[in-house]
């Protein structure tokens, strides 16, 4: 913060450049001052919001390829049990003594792809990148509020991601006790071998990512409440912005939750305290830990990860409504039923934890109202789903690689949310709870829905990120082979799941009437490499496209209205070169009065009948 | 590093929200803690004791330590060095002696067989005062920067702000202390 103090300039005063902040105009320094600029502080150390945001992008899809992968090595085992697969043992040694993973290692696999995909892509990456991208240039600021804490948000990641990667790499291998982490099989050294070291690991970098995710949130939302240029009122906001800026508020309140349950769960594996321990032996042995409560964990968690899976899943209808937009080239439907049923969403998402523990011996009347109140979550979630469809309805549209992922996204989030209305039903998830039809639901809706906003994010602001386009056919080839594959790969899990398969099982032999899923589990590893294959294909994409794709030639190449696409073709430090511009309007005026599009810095024309916007 | 600056009025208009919302995440962390206790003490096999009387006389020195923080601020106000220098450094001083009350405290406890591996009630007894004292800590380093930086300096009006932040936060870690103290002492006693 001492930096910041230090290169604060007074303001001279001109009329022409304005700020507007919640209290009134404040005047802006005329020029950006120029610092000098060396490579550490450019590429590395950087407080450029937009440098951040490709950090964070970067550091995402690091970690999306190495969770993919995990999830293909477990798969292999799924799949093909009981095969040798000698090149495991030659990388894994011990962990997978004669080809075949050991049960050992199998739930280290799953333990971090869940962690890392939940926590590492789809929060930091896909929030960190698109918050840090997309917040100051939508809404009219030259960088986040407090640029030096968002460059810390951005570190405290970093160190969250050597922690993690370290405990890969330590005798004992990383956490395996599952991403939701329940004591007493993590709160107990003793309890496997991943419950050694590994869990200290696990616990400490998630308590840095946790404090990352809380600086950049203390950001974003500043940003967005203080920062805004000069017109742009709340309900002129890309409804880009208003997701990021719910996601926001909803990971300041859950988060530290976590952060009190990590830190009870560090004092019992570490210092004898027993919060949630109770009545354990060990090899025959009782230990002294008395009195705790398991069940306890479960909340604080859940507390947390309810509102969590929609962190995952805001910025994703925040992406996609902006993409439906543009590419139909037609207004938002529903604007205002956008935000509030996000709003509605984030509220609702603090009452319903209890549906992730229907099983725990809950009280039925308890649980009754926790059904009552999960299920209420489906209205704002179809309004949504209603509004993307409507906007779509006989729109005029370019079929880009980000639109169709951004379609593919409401198909996903339809199939996979329409399970939840089964989950939810606390008389059917008794039956259905640990079973894989939670696997199907969750990766539908979640994983998979997530991923695809995030990637029709990256198609379609590529442009603005590096000046170049990415290969559009390339494109083609990942959505198609990526949405039929994810289809295939997690469409059969529901049937497995209905006949009660259970999730977390390392041989799923050990069950004799389940063997009959041997050759569609065969089926459903093939898929999972297919789709894995095409990510790879992705990332050459991405990569290749940085340096050697088609060049941006204009400044808007995709006729969008909002803000961003009005600062130079690759912006720079400070975003607008001159005065930040003024908006007049909101962003989804497409195909208005003969216009394909009028961006929202264009002024209401005479006679333009003016909505509410 | 290089920052785009804003203005100080839109600096510090931002930075004061930006505490109030570190201020509300440090409440839900606080609120998990102490609702977490309640639903331990609600299962039962919760042992009752008495808080040590240091608790007490720490509470009184953190509570006066936020009145320094106030004589502090109302002298930077009418631009008086010396006075003002005078109670932050009380302020620092009573906030050290906190700290130092509450290490005591916990010898105390651990002395009169309240162990942190011990009974569930004397753990939270340990943790939720260690979490609060972390806190502490933080602000403690913030006023010994501000020490020595005015120590430095002369008085700017402009620099008003920034002290104003750091006066919030140490009231907040202070009536946080107290909602602690009196939720601990309803709880375990
Ligand atoms: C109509 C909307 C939804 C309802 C009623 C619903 C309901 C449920 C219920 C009851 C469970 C617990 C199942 C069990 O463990 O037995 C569950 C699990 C889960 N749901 Fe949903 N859900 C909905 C939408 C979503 C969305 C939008 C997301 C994420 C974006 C999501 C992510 C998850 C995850 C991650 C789990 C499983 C976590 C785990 O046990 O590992 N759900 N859902
Ligand atoms: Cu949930």
């Amino acid at each position: 913060m001492a930096h910041e103090m230090q290169t604060a300039v007074s303001s001279p005063v001109t009329d022409h450049v304005h700020f507007q902040t919640v209290e009134g105009e404040i005047r802006e320094p005329e020029h950006i001052p120029h610092h000098k600029e060396n490579f550490v502080t450019k590429y590395i150390f950087s407080q450029d919001h937009k440098t951040i945001g490709k950090q964070f992008l970067f550091t995402g899809m690091f970690w999306a390829f190495v969770g993919g992968l995990l999830s293909l090595i477990f798969r292999l085992q799924l799949g093909y049990p009981g095969q040798s697969f000698p090149i495991l043992e030659t990388l894994f040694g011990k962990w997978a003594a004669g080809g075949i993973i050991t049960p050992e290692f199998y739930y280290k696999l799953v333990t971090m792809h869940g962690t890392l995909l939940v926590f590492f892509v789809l929060t930091a990456g896909l929030s960190g990148t698109f918050a840090n991208l997309l917040i100051p240039l939508q809404c009219g600021a030259r960088d986040m509020a407090s640029p030096f804490l968002n460059m810390l948000s951005y570190w405290f990641f970093f160190a969250a991601s050597v922690v993690m990667l370290i405990s890969f790499f330590i005798p004992d291998g990383a956490a395996d006790g599952g991403w939701t982490f329940y004591p007493p099989l993590n709160g107990l050294r003793e309890a496997s071998i991943g419950s050694r070291a590994g869990a200290d690991y696990w616990l400490i970098g998630m308590a840095l990512f946790i404090i990352s995710s809380l600086l950049g949130g203390l950001n974003y939302i500043t940003t967005v409440l203080n920062l805004r240029t000069k017109g742009m009122s709340m309900n002129r906001l890309p409804l880009t912005v208003w997701a990021l800026l719910i996601t926001a508020i909803l990971g300041l309140i859950s988060f530290p939750v976590l952060l009190g349950a990590a830190i009870l769960v560090l004092f019992d594996r570490n210092l004898g305290t027993s919060f949630f321990l109770d009545e354990i032996f060990i090899g025959g042995r009782h230990l002294d830990q008395m009195g705790g409560n398991a069940i306890l964990y479960q909340h604080l968690f859940w507390f947390l990860g309810h509102p969590e899976v929609y962190i995952i899943i805001l910025p994703a209808f925040g992406l996609v409504s902006e993409i439906i937009a543009n590419n139909a080239r037609k207004p938002i439907f529903g604007y205002r039923a956008m935000v509030l049923s996000m709003l509605a969403i984030a509220i609702l998402a603090f009452v319903v934890w209890a549906h992730h523990m229907f099983v725990t011996g809950l009280n039925p009347f308890v649980a009754s109202v926790f059904v009552f109140l999960t299920l209420l979550v489906a209205v704002p979630s179809a309004v949504k789903v209603f509004n993307w469809l409507a906007t779509l309805w006989q729109g005029n549209i370019r079929f880009t690689p980000a639109m169709l992922f951004a379609i593919g996204f409401v198909s996903l989030f339809i199939s996979g949310g329409l399970t939840g209305i089964f989950l939810g039903n606390s008389a059917l998830d008794i039956p259905l709870h640990d079973t894989y039809f939670v696997v199907a639901h969750f990766h539908i809706v979640m994983g998979v829905s997530a991923f695809f906003g995030m990637v029709a994010g990256v198609y379609h602001w590529f442009p603005k990120m590096f000046g170049r386009y990415m290969n559009h056919t390339l494109g083609y080839v990942h959505f198609w082979i990526t949405l039929v594959g994810a289809y295939l790969v997690f469409w059969p899990m529901h049937y497995m799941g209905l006949i009660g398969l259970p999730r977390r099982v390392w041989s799923l032999d050990a069950y004799q009437n389940f063997s009959m899923y041997g050759d569609m589990n065969r089926f459903m590893t093939d898929a999972a490499m297919l789709v894995f294959f095409a990510q790879i294909l992705f990332i050459l994409n991405f990569v290749y496209s940085i340096f050697w794709g088609r060049k941006v030639t204009v400044k808007n190449p995709w006729q969008s209205n909002s803000l961003e696409w009005t600062t130079e073709i690759v912006p720079g430090h400070g975003n607008w070169k001159g005065p930040i511009p003024t908006v007049y309007r909101w962003p989804y005026d497409y195909s208005k009065n003969g216009d394909d599009f009028i961006p929202q810095t264009e002024p209401y024309r005479p006679g333009e009948e003016k909505l509410h916007h | 590093m290089t920052s785009v600056p804003l203005p100080d009025e839109n600096r510090y208009q931002a930075l004061r929200l930006m505490l109030w919302l570190a201020i509300a995440s440090i409440i839900m962390l606080f609120a998990a803690l102490t609702s977490a206790l309640l639903v331990s003490k609600g299962k039962g096999n919760w042992q009752l004791f008495t808080i040590p009387a240091i608790f007490w006389v720490n509470t009184a020195v953190i509570l006066l330590s936020s009145g320094t923080m106030v004589f502090a601020v109302r002298a930077y106000k009418s631009l008086e060095k010396k006075p003002y220098l005078n109670w932050l450094l009380a302020t620092t001083i009573l906030g050290i002696a906190f700290l130092i009350g509450q290490v005591l405290g916990w010898q105390q406890l651990t002395a009169g067989g309240i162990r942190l591996s011990g009974n569930v009630s004397g753990s939270y007894l340990y943790v939720i005062s260690g979490v609060h004292a972390a806190h502490v800590v933080g602000g403690v380093v913030m006023l010994v920067i501000s020490l020595v930086r005015s120590w430095r300096q002369a008085i700017r009006v402009e620099r008003l702000a920034g002290l104003q932040l750091l006066a919030t936060y140490w009231h907040f870690v202070d009536l946080l202390w107290l909602y602690l103290i009196v939720f601990l002492y309803l709880s375990v006693s």
